[in-house]
């Protein structure tokens, strides 16, 4: 126990941090998710059973399928069931098992090719052996017979970096500018807070969507995926530009700091060893929570058609189909991205009020 | 020549009417209505008085719905009685050619009124012809289809009834676009008509001399087709005009139709238009029971929603046949690469391309089974229809000619994804550029993509903004492949995919030019290009049927031996509500919006069957 | 006071110049304009109109002459009350947005009582039973509001609206009383299908709000003054209520100024997504068609409404907060 105390006592800021926030279970928990989030980006390619436009031309509409251990003759390796149509009165199709066809499960199978690190290769962390008509369709297929947990996958590398890559900039625009507006002082200072105002009197969603329909329909996707991402970050600087600028004046008065500069410190030297270090608490905080705000925002662009349009694919781009009533009635499987949204934004949340309560040395 | 006595039927009016009569506030029915009446025969029965129609529309830009509704033109579209379209009397009694059919003398009904109770009279449409259609700064340069030949025609006024139209060469078709384009100007954005209010509009003229363009906007707010105050002389006027929320139209007290039993229509006394900015409004509505009788707006994806409603909430689905021709339309003047030109040019390339198509899929697939796969020909409800004879078939499903076609003309060298090499040694690589996004129709041409690249050509897909679409396509001709309708009920009236004749022709924008231009510009094209855009100018000057359905043979066959364009699936129907309370709409029609559909249907003639004179809508729960 | 509300308007008028400047820079962006994109929309349903007739209407609507001047000519007009014209409606501005604004006014409006409603009592129980099992699942309950997007739970809104209560789907009025003159019994269909749109749109604040309150609870329970009144032998009611709540409101009631411009603007998803006739669905449709004196005056109002809000929840703090009165 003594020990504890010792090391307490003689820990450093940072130190002090990170065993705060060892003990919040859920945030420990979340950064877990988010670890496996961001992981599963990366290589969802190989997860991801198909390609996100791998049709299955007689596959649309198909619900989630399970895998099935049990089958009429024992105990399986876990299979999927083929599948055969029928046509009711309406005109929908249903899909009922084939107790006949029945494909394995396989691990590292053979599928689509896909390009990781600019290799082409054609390895999955599991599939069914490719068929013309059946696959592996564990969340169920959308209209066009393409299978929502591949999509949902691939739609995961634009929901989830978008967020960061929009807090990147604002984070470097916010503290560029906070500090800089904070540390010079003067008509510096003016300048950049006039500009936080104005930009701050614009409500957020609208602004988004006003700049979004300005992107012309025809640039390539490249180009308008770091358009949509410089929109989103465009609002977020300014709150963290106005936090990191109140931080610095307070700093600014410390005796450290004076120190410095009677020392001969260049301002450059000041701002980076001794002004940035003291506002980074509070950037990972606010930065933490402004990723989920992103997140949000892009998918609800894209499900109005404003964001990332068809044929890229996000998560607000896969609840589009959720517009359609006969979706809502029919087929509710294709709502599932929202969980991963719901799943990553909590995940966020949680950390983040984790890095709050963890640097703020007055709460026990 | 007078006209035969009105029979002994004793005109009815609807009850709303009578007590408007009764406490002084409009003449009695006998005043109102002309000597003569247009007399409608229903569709089933004759109906009741009352009711409230409710539709949707999607805002200002979506004035067809509400516009096709009251679709009231010189002469009109009519069921013919071999179920086809054919051209009938409208506010014109009756037509006829003279001088070598030069001339078309309108002979105007008489005794007709404005909704306002004004005369109506050639008046109207000389006013139209003068003060609009000629200044400048109302329209633009007279369309096309009134200067056949570059000369635009002269409209005289013979007498208060009668109008001649005069051009310059034999002109049948005119009688064809006064049934399309004849309505009351402008048609909101449409800027088409060819009659006007000129005891309305003429004081809001601006006066002579200021010629300021912004004066006229008076003129053309008053002229607008949603002021409530502007006479009409259709069977519903504008009441009320709530952008963004609703129209309300009710009955024209002066409308001069009567059914064969003498009541004065229309049945219904109300139209209720909402306005909805978000498409899935409509199936909210159809599937709640509120909408009577609607297609407009529907697709066929929610076909089995509809369908799973209909009995509790008391309404069927309607089908018409949508008389359109999917096709694909490949740049035959394609600017980005001379060998892919060359390529598409290349006839039996593009009857390869169209053999691959599984077309039975795509239509069980895509579109219920309910499409019909044809070649470029007409459709049944044409009013030249002619079926083709003798002419080659490529809309078959035969991969395996496909492919020993396009080994044949040099494309048996494939590269290393197993593409073919064109003979320029690059792989080909086509784009389909289409003005959709999703859809059934997007779905097709997915499904032509991977059969296509089946038999080994590497197809690529950009789907884009109709804005982008139409610049690319209508304006510079810079698409590789596009894909569109082409209107096959009424082909000459909107032209665009047969002859290579306009600007918007996806497979000949840059020979349209050649032949717009007078050969100034664009690109010349082939003879049998050169035959097709000739046809296209005789069939507008052929006045005998049977020599205009050779001609129209003589079109097909063109098309079927060269396939100018790809044909895909035809005529798939389209889908709507009907409520069983709603009466007296036919079970079959044809969705064009040449024939403005429903507005030939004669919607003055529905009925609710419930009716008791309401004024307002029984919700159902 | 007085002064000093009267020298924070002052400060708003350069600020509101740049902001319509920039608004108008904003919906100038998208390329081509109105009549384009009516064009290629009148294409896609064939129907065909000539290039020239809309070049008339272009010179109507000065949309041939340069920026600067339309920029002038539109200011010019917003200050005497004209917003511009809706080309696709064919009204000034001034009427469309202002027949909707009623409404939005009082959807937000009771957005902002549900919030109230719900959040600061939960939030005050939450931090009387902190870390207890209650505390920790209204916690998740809150987080849950804040996470999902809200279109997605307007969408469950709808389907449920629809297929469970079979009531007539969105909108905020059944058909008989849509178009009928405001009455008591249409007060009432208001209400009974206002609830569903204030629900949606209120849920990720009132999240937001329960947190606060119980953070801000949690401050005030641990301050001195609290101990000692406890000490008195004060009613543990009578603390908590008389004392506590009194001063943890505080920090909400700022915020208060500033939520509703956040309730209008972030109500506009949801009334895309639900179909209501309100001033979100106008916006959208006009950013869609480049109809663009609709869609800058309806952003210029908002930001004008946020900084008024801002100006409010200033003043509503420096009423509330004796503290800062005496500065």
């Amino acid at each position: 126990m003594s020990e504890i105390n010792d090391a307490r006592s003689t820990a450093g800021q940072w130190q002090l941090a990170w065993i705060k926030f060892r003990q919040n279970r859920v945030a420990l928990v979340s950064g877990v998710i988010l670890a496996l989030m961001y992981l599963m980006t990366v290589f969802s390619g190989f997860l991801a059973p198909y390609g996100p436009d791998h049709r299955f031309a007689r596959r649309a509409y198909v619900p989630p399928q399970g895998l099935h251990l049990f089958a009429s003759d024992g105990l399986h390796l876990p299979f999927a069931y083929g599948l055969s149509q029928r046509v009711d009165d309406t005109g929908r199709t249903l899909f009922d098992h084939d107790p006949n066809i029945r494909h394995t499960l396989q691990l590292f199978a053979r599928g689509d090719t896909h390009s990781f690190l600019g290799f082409e290769t054609d390895l999955h962390v599991f599939g069914i052996e490719p068929t013309a008509e059946d696959g592996l369709f564990l969340l169920g297929t959308d209209r066009q017979g393409r299978d929502l947990l591949s999509r949902i996958l691939y739609g995961a590398r634009i929901s989830l970096t978008i967020g960061l890559i929009g807090v990147t900039i604002s984070v470097i625009l916010g503290a560029v500018l906070g500090v800089t507006s904070g540390y010079f002082g003067g008509w510096v200072d003016e300048l950049v807070q006039r500009t936080v105002e104005m930009l701050r009197a614009f409500p957020q969603i609208p602004l988004w969507m006003a700049l979004s329909a300005a992107i012309p329909p025809d640039v390539d996707q490249i180009t308008s995926y770091f358009m949509i991402t410089l929109i989103l970050s465009l609002l977020g600087w300014t709150s963290l530009a106005r936090i990191v600028r109140g931080k610095v004046l307070s700093l600014r008065s410390e005796e450290f700091v004076m120190a410095a500069q009677l020392m001969g410190a260049s301002h450059k030297r000041v701002i980076f060893r001794h002004l940035i270090p003291g506002v980074l608490g509070e950037i990972i905080v606010v930065a933490t929570i402004a990723v989920p705000t992103m997140i949000l925002a892009e998918s609800a662009l894209s499900f109005l058609n404003l964001g990332i349009r068809p044929p890229m694919t996000s998560w607000g781009v896969l609840l589009q189909e959720g517009r359609n009533l006969t979706t809502l009635y029919f087929h509710q499987w294709l709502l599932l991205p929202a969980l991963f949204i719901v799943i990553t934004v909590l995940s966020f949340n949680f950390l983040g009020d984790a890095f709050r309560d963890a640097a703020d040395p007055y709460t026990e | 020549m007078v006209p035969a006595m009105v029979p002994a039927l004793d005109y009815q009016q609807a009850p709303m009417l009578a007590a408007a009569v009764e406490r002084g506030e409009l003449p009695p029915l006998e005043q109102r209505l002309p000597p003569q009446p247009m007399i409608v025969k229903p569709v089933h029965e004759i109906g009741r008085y009352g009711g409230t129609w409710h539709r949707m529309m999607k805002g200002s830009s979506d004035f067809h719905a509400y516009s096709r509704l009251v679709y009231e033109q010189m002469v009109r579209w009519q069921v013919s009685e071999t179920g086809g379209l054919e051209v009938g009397p409208g506010l014109v009694r009756e037509w006829e050619f003279t001088d070598n059919d030069r001339t078309l003398r309108l002979h105007l009904r008489r005794g007709l009124r404005w909704s306002d109770g004004a005369p109506f009279s050639a008046d109207d449409v000389l006013f139209w012809w003068h003060h609009i259609a000629n200044d400048a700064n109302l329209s633009g340069s007279l369309p096309s289809y009134w200067k056949p030949d570059d000369t635009p025609m002269e409209v005289v006024r013979t007498d208060s009834f009668t109008v001649d139209l005069r051009f310059s060469k034999p002109y049948p078709l005119a009688v064809m676009y006064l049934a399309f384009k004849g309505n009351q100007w402008p048609l909101v954005f449409e800027r088409s008509g060819f009659f006007a209010p000129r005891h309305f509009l003429e004081p809001y003229l601006p006066k002579s001399g200021k010629a300021d363009v912004a004066t006229y906007a008076m003129f053309e707010q008053q002229a607008n087709d949603f002021n409530p105050e502007r006479p009409v002389m259709s069977a519903w006027r504008v009441k009320e005009w709530e952008p963004g929320n609703h129209l309300l139209a009710e009955r024209n007290p002066y409308y001069w139709k009567v059914d064969s039993a003498g009541n004065q229509l229309p049945y219904l006394d109300q139209i209720r238009m909402e306005i909805f900015l978000n498409t899935e409004m409509i199936n909210f509505r159809a599937v709640t029971g509120m909408l009577q009788m609607q297609q407009r707006h529907f697709t066929r994806e929610n076909l089995p929603l509809l369908r799973s409603f209909t009995d509790k909430r008391d309404y069927s689905i309607l089908t018409y046949e949508a008389a359109g021709i999917r096709a694909i339309m490949p740049n035959l003047q394609f600017p980005g690469d001379p060998a892919l030109e060359q390529l598409l040019m290349t006839r039996e390339f593009r009857i390869a391309l169209s053999l691959a198509i599984d077309r039975d899929l795509i239509n069980r697939l895509c579109y219920d089974g309910t499409g019909r796969i044809t070649a470029m020909t007409l459709h049944p409800s044409a009013p030249d229809y002619v079926e083709l004879t003798d002419a080659p078939n490529y809309a078959v499903y035969d991969p395996e000619r496909a492919r020993a076609l396009l080994d044949s003309i040099g494309l048996d060298q494939r590269d290393a994804d197993g593409y073919r090499i064109g003979l320029d040694g690059k792989t080909v690589s086509l784009i389909m550029e289409l003005a959709t996004v999703v859809g059934p129709d997007m779905d097709a041409v997915e499904i032509v993509r991977s059969q296509w690249e089946a038999v080994g050509i590497k197809t690529a897909l950009k789907p884009e903004e109709r804005t982008l679409y139409f610049q690319r396509v209508a304006q510079n001709g810079e698409h590789m492949i596009g894909v569109q309708g082409a209107e096959a009920t009424f082909p000459l009236l909107s032209s665009a995919r047969w002859f290579s004749t306009s600007l918007w022709c996806e497979w000949g924008h840059h020979w349209a030019r050649w032949h717009l231009s007078g050969g100034e510009r664009g690109i010349e094209p082939p003879a049998e290009v050169k035959r097709l855009q000739q046809l296209q100018a005789i069939l507008s000057i052929t006045v005998d049927a049977d020599e205009r359905k050779r001609l129209w043979q003589e079109v097909m066959r063109n098309h079927a031996e060269n396939l100018w364009v790809i044909p895909l699936v035809a005529q798939a129907t389209s889908i709507g509500v009907l409520s069983n309370d709603f009466g007296n709409v036919p079970e079959r029609g044809v969705a064009s919006w040449v024939a403005m559909t429903p507005g030939y249907l004669n919607p003055e003639t529905f009925y609710s069957k419930s009716a008791r004179a309401l004024t307002t809508f029984d919700v159902r729960r | 006071m007085l002064t000093y509300i009267v020298r924070r308007l002052l400060r708003l008028i350069p600020t509101l110049v740049v902001i319509s400047i920039m608004t108008f820079i904003i919906i100038q962006l998208p390329p081509g304009d109105f009549f384009d994109s009516l064009q290629a929309q009148l294409a896609e349903s064939e129907s065909r109109a000539d290039q020239q007739a809309f070049d008339a209407l272009r010179r109507q609507y000065h949309l041939d002459e340069p920026l600067w001047k339309q920029y002038l000519f539109w200011i010019g007009g917003c200050v005497q009350g004209d917003f511009g014209y809706s080309f696709e409606w064919r009204r000034p501005v001034a009427d469309l947005i202002g027949e909707r604004l009623g409404l939005t006014f009082v959807m937000s409006l009771g957005s902002l009582v549900f919030m109230w409603v719900v959040a600061i009592p939960i939030g005050i129980y939450s931090a009387r039973n902190r870390l207890s099992w209650s505390d920790y699942s209204l916690t998740f309950v809150a987080f849950i509001g804040l996470c999902i997007p809200n279109f997605v739970i307007a969408l469950i809104a709808m389907y449920a609206s629809v297929f469970w209560f079979g009531g007539s789907a969105g909108g905020l009025f059944s058909q008989e009383y849509k178009y009928a003159a405001w009455s008591l019994p249409k007060v009432w269909d208001l209400l009974g299908h206002l609830w569903v749109p204030v629900v949606v749109i209120g849920a990720a604040g009132t999240a937001t709000m329960m947190r606060l309150m119980r953070t801000s609870m949690l401050d005030v329970l641990d301050r001195a003054y609290i101990t000692t009144a406890r000490a008195k032998g004060l009613a543990e009611r009578w603390v908590i209520y008389k004392y506590a709540v009194r001063v943890a409101i505080n920090p909400m009631i700022s915020i208060m100024g500033m939520q509703i411009p956040q309730l209008v603007s972030g109500s506009i998803i949801v009334a895309i997504v639900l179909g209501l006739p309100t001033t979100g669905p106008l916006f959208y449709r006009a950013l869609e068609t480049q109809d663009m004196y609709l869609a800058g005056t309806f952003l210029m109002l908002l930001a004008i409404l946020l900084l008024l809000g801002n100006l409010l929840a200033d003043i509503l703090l420096a009423l509330v907060d004796p503290r800062i009165r005496l500065e």
